[in-house]
């Protein structure tokens, strides 16, 4: 449906070039839910805004729908108004001279050929249904709430039927609880219109929790891009998985198939992938994975042991962090433990729990 | 759904390409379009400077040489021209920001009574002509027929005048307080936006509220008032109506008259080239405060978007001092406003010019108006004026919104050479322009064979590019404060770039593109010095030009009638610009 072949996006600005889109090429599904994840200034904003032809590439090929959109080497650039793609602003984009009624209609009122007015009310008035804005028709924009005027900005992105929607951080203006509640309203309003949506955020739960695919950014180039699932769990780069949830970094060496040797002991693991015995990698354990040794994981897993040197309490966890001879590690404990600095602590981590990061 | 086409689709690849040639050429064409407004009026000034022809139109370079310059500057000693002007700038810029900082004060920051009066009333003030209020002053303080002399030495027997306006010190009373009016709406936002807390904090280290003032408020204020007060001093340097009436006929000279004196004076052949180099000294001095002030508000003022804090800053209580605040507040508004308005009603009513008296008053008669409105002349010259003042601040209005999109919301690589063109000609003082014009139009009829040179398109022309500066300003505050989303939006919900204009920037920026109209068309009839050069007879007389001629001739009677309904349609003007235009007065200031 989408397809961005190497994307290249370069700002001339006081401080000289900023290389901000650095040869991207993805490909998004008809009917997925497509997430660009990665920390603020990484280009996700710009390659959004090249889809949409807000952005002008420096080079690249962008294809919508089959039909070539923009193409540095032919001079093709097919202006946004004519790009047939609904976009959600991350300032919502609200006309504040227009009715929520009129925001919503603006699209329709601008295809040709013209659109009647019935057709007009009919499609206005089942999109803020959807968006649960009954009953605000005649409102001025600007008197709506936050919340509702991102829905405002969702409705108005529906209406025209566009089979393609951009996001650029729809949520993040949103106070903490109603985002939460937003998320898998907004996901299932998509999947349920049938249309591909690309979603840009820095929010790793957002990505986490709405997407069907993520790419992880980072200085303009796409490092990962999977499954959540396994983003979170097979990090390939330590950039991914110090971004994406917390995690503990050890030095190691290879020193047989299997086995990795770090200061905090020998560890084994199973990552399915030819190590070179002798090569210096970095071991990345999630805390949650490191539990504590009792008799039931005592057949599987490999030995941590060390002393508490800080306990915070933090409700539904306990995360401490053990000193294990210079290094530090941070364990996620069930809150019922009752531990205290000063402690000795052993816990357990499985095989397929340790990722292997060459680096 | 994937394969369907949709109904609108994704375009065709020739449309686009094509548009984007366009979006990209256009930019160039508007560099180019300002290039030939400002640099080849001011080329055309310098290369006249050289001329030993006499006239413009035989110029040629076989007749070059530095014969003017050492004319004006050293023959003609122009340093007391620079020692004159330096003086009339300083002094009425002291005078006028003094009026204004204390208006500024009483209303933002006490509890002084009648505020809206002073709101209300200083925009007027500006709808007053420069040269209406000039007449009023000789009227009432010419050394001897002047009202007010007369009374005063018919009530005490003296032969000396209370008053002499035809000197210095009236030159600067009568120029100080025109900047006031300005200066006031550009300090008004400033008063305004100084956060009280700091204020309150000096309070609360035990200072006392006025030392407060004087240590917080006035030195957090002072990049401010610096850059407003520079900002007066180019307008004082550029004025000619107060100087024309007040200085020319004694020959107090500043450089306005004098380089409208070399080449307009009774008895003299007219000197072009020497008036040119004399006017190449004054647009270099004009330049250089330019440059300072540039420098000064480039990174404060120019990008500050309002924020529309809420809060009520702390009113200083003036107790028994707020009466006679009110009235030297409406004493400010009286003299600017409504003195010169009697003082026209009253001579245009009259049969014959006659100290005032309640004898006059009973013999007053509208004739006049009749005699003067019935005139081919005066209704030509009003429609001219109509006409110029229409085309003028549209124009002034479509660029300004061209230019600033172009600077504000696109990457266009010379976009801030095409800013810093658009300011240029803010430091061209009028007389300057209106000579510089008068050789380009000249050369460029000869070359052409056109006619522009005398048409009111001149007039056009010529004002277009002195208020441009003040257009783009006004608008790319104005556009800096529109989302940059809010168009994206509409360009992805497929409205084509005239439909986004239309339809988003035109509601959102109404009342900017209202405010800078009617501000364009009400400085068009004030401004007469560049009229003044290039008028040439009936086919591009405006009003200011025809009060200056009457005036020249003695014809009180009519410059009284001419004034009056003069000055009923600008305060109908400013009015509207008040009520329609701009978020009350804030935006004026901020945007000159
Ligand atoms: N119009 C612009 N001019 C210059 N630099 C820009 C512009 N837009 C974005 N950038 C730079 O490009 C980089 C990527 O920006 P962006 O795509 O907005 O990041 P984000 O991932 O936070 O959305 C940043 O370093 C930003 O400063
Ligand atoms: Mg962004």
């Amino acid at each position: 449906m989408i397809t961005i072949e190497d994307l290249h996006v370069i700002f001339q600005t006081d401080g000289g070039k900023v290389h901000a889109v650095d040869g991207i090429s993805i490909h998004v599904h008809a009917g997925e839910f497509y997430t660009l994840l990665g920390p603020s200034g990484c280009g996700k904003s710009t390659t959004l805004r090249c889809l949409a032809g807000l952005e002008h590439p420096t080079s690249g090929r962008i294809l919508l729908d089959g039909e070539v959109v923009y193409d540095s080497n032919r001079g093709i650039a097919v202006p946004p108004h004519q790009r047939d793609i609904a976009m959600v602003f991350q300032s919502y984009a609200i006309w504040p001279h227009l009715t929520v009624f009129e925001n919503v209609a603006f699209p329709l009122r601008e295809m040709r050929p013209r659109v009647a007015d019935k057709e007009i009310w009919e499609r206005v008035t089942r999109a803020l249904e959807l968006v649960q804005l009954s009953g605000y028709e005649q409102r001025p924009a600007p008197f709506l709430s936050g919340g509702q005027q991102q829905r405002l900005a969702l409705a108005r992105a529906i209406c025209r039927e566009s089979p393609v929607v951009l996001l650029d951080e729809p949520l993040s203006n949103l106070d903490a609880k109603l985002r939460v509640e937003t998320r898998l309203e907004l996901r299932s309003l998509v999947k349920r219109l049938n249309m591909t949506a690309v979603y840009v955020t820095h929010d790793q739960t957002e990505a986490l929790t709405m997407a069907d695919r993520v790419a992880v950014m980072n200085a303009g180039k796409v490092v990962q891009e999977t499954p959540p699932r396994e983003i979170y769990q097979k990090p390939q780069s330590r950039f991914v998985a110090s971004f994406i949830g917390q995690i503990n970094f050890l030095d190691g060496k290879i020193t047989a198939p299997g086995t990795v040797d770090t200061p905090a002991g020998k560890l084994k693991f199973v990552d399915g992938k030819d190590h070179t015995v002798g090569a210096e990698v970095t071991v990345a354990i999630r805390p949650e994975n490191l539990r504590p040794a009792d008799e039931v994981n005592a057949k599987f897993g490999s030995l941590i042991e060390g002393t508490v040197e800080e306990v915070v309490f933090l409700g539904n966890t306990l995360d401490c962090v053990i000193g294990v001879g210079a290094d530090k590690v941070s364990v996620q404990l069930h809150p019922s433990n009752s531990i205290s600095p000063d402690d000795l602590l052993k816990v357990r981590v499985r095989p397929e729990d340790i990722t292997i990061l060459a680096e | 759904m994937s394969a369907t086409p949709t109904t609108t689709g994704f375009g065709s690849v020739e449309a686009g390409s094509k548009r984007s040639i366009v979006s990209q050429i256009f930019p160039w064409l508007v560099l180019a379009l300002v290039l030939a407004m400002t640099i080849t009026p001011i080329f055309s000034l310098i290369a006249g400077s050289f001329s030993l022809s006499r006239l413009p139109n035989e110029f040629s370079l076989d007749n070059l040489g530095l014969a003017n310059y050492y004319a004006v500057w050293v023959e003609q000693r122009i340093d007391r021209v620079l020692w004159n002007t330096a003086i009339y700038v300083i002094g009425s810029t002291i005078f006028g920001i003094a009026i204004a900082v204390v208006l500024a004060w009483l209303v933002e920051r006490t509890d002084m009574p009648g505020k809206l009066w002073v709101y209300a009333g200083v925009p007027l003030a500006i709808a007053v002509p420069g040269i209406l209020h000039s007449i009023t002053w000789v009227l009432l303080m010419s050394p001897r027929a002047g009202f007010i002399n007369h009374a005063w030495m018919g009530a005490t027997g003296t032969s000396t005048p209370l008053f002499d306006i035809y000197t210095m010190g009236g030159l600067i009373f009568a120029e100080g307080l025109r900047l006031v009016p300005v200066a006031f709406l550009m300090m008004v936002p400033l008063f305004r936006s100084m956060d009280p807390s700091l204020e309150e904090a000096a309070a609360t280290s035990g200072a006392s509220p006025l030392r407060a003032t004087r240590r917080v408020t006035l030195m957090l204020m002072l990049p401010g008032l610096t850059a407003i007060t520079i900002f007066q001093a180019i307008t004082a340097l550029e004025n000619f109506e107060i100087p024309g009436i007040l200085g020319l006929p004694v020959n107090l000279h500043v450089f306005s008259t004098r380089v409208f004196n070399i080449i307009d004076n009774v008895g003299t052949i007219p000197a072009f080239g020497q008036a040119n180099a004399a006017a190449i000294f004054y647009l270099v001095v004009a330049l250089i405060i330019s440059v300072v002030y540039i420098r000064l508000v480039r990174h404060s003022e120019r990008y500050a978007v309002i924020t529309g804090k809420g809060y009520t800053p702390r009113q200083i209580r003036l107790r028994g001092w707020r009466y006679v605040a009110l009235a030297g507040a409406l004493l400010f508004l009286f003299v600017t406003i409504v003195l010169p308005f009697l003082v026209m009603l009253y001579i245009s009513l009259i049969n014959y010019m006659r100290q005032p008296s309640w004898e006059a008053v009973q013999n007053f008669s509208f004739q006049h108006y009749e005699r003067v409105l019935n005139q081919p002349r005066a209704q030509k010259v009003l429609w001219n004026t109509i006409y110029m003042t229409i085309m003028t601040a549209t124009s002034v209005t479509i660029l300004s919104f061209i230019i600033a999109y172009i600077v504000v919301r696109t990457r266009f690589v010379a976009r801030y050479f095409l800013d810093l063109l658009a300011f240029l000609p803010h430091s061209i003082p009028g007389i300057v322009l209106g000579l510089a014009l008068f050789w380009l139009l000249l050369q460029f009829d000869i070359l052409t064979g056109a006619s522009t040179f005398g048409s009111l398109y001149a007039l056009v022309f010529g004002f277009t590019v002195l208020f441009i500066a003040y257009g783009v300003r006004a608008m790319s505050t104005a556009l800096l404060q529109i989302h940059a989303d809010l168009e994206d939006a509409a360009k992805l919900s497929g409205a084509p770039p005239f439909r986004v204009a239309t339809r988003v920037f035109a509601p959102l920026l109404m009342p900017t593109i209202v405010g800078i109209w009617i501000y364009c068309a009400l400085l068009s009839v004030r401004f007469i010095s560049l009229p003044l050069i290039l008028s040439q007879g009936g086919d591009n007389e405006v009003l200011g030009v025809m009060i200056w001629y009457l005036w020249d001739n003695g014809n009180i009677s009519s410059v009284g009638a001419i004034g009056v309904v003069l000055m009923l349609f600008m305060f109908l003007l400013a009015l509207v610009l008040r009520f329609v235009g701009f978020g009350r007065q804030r935006s004026v200031g901020a945007a000159l």
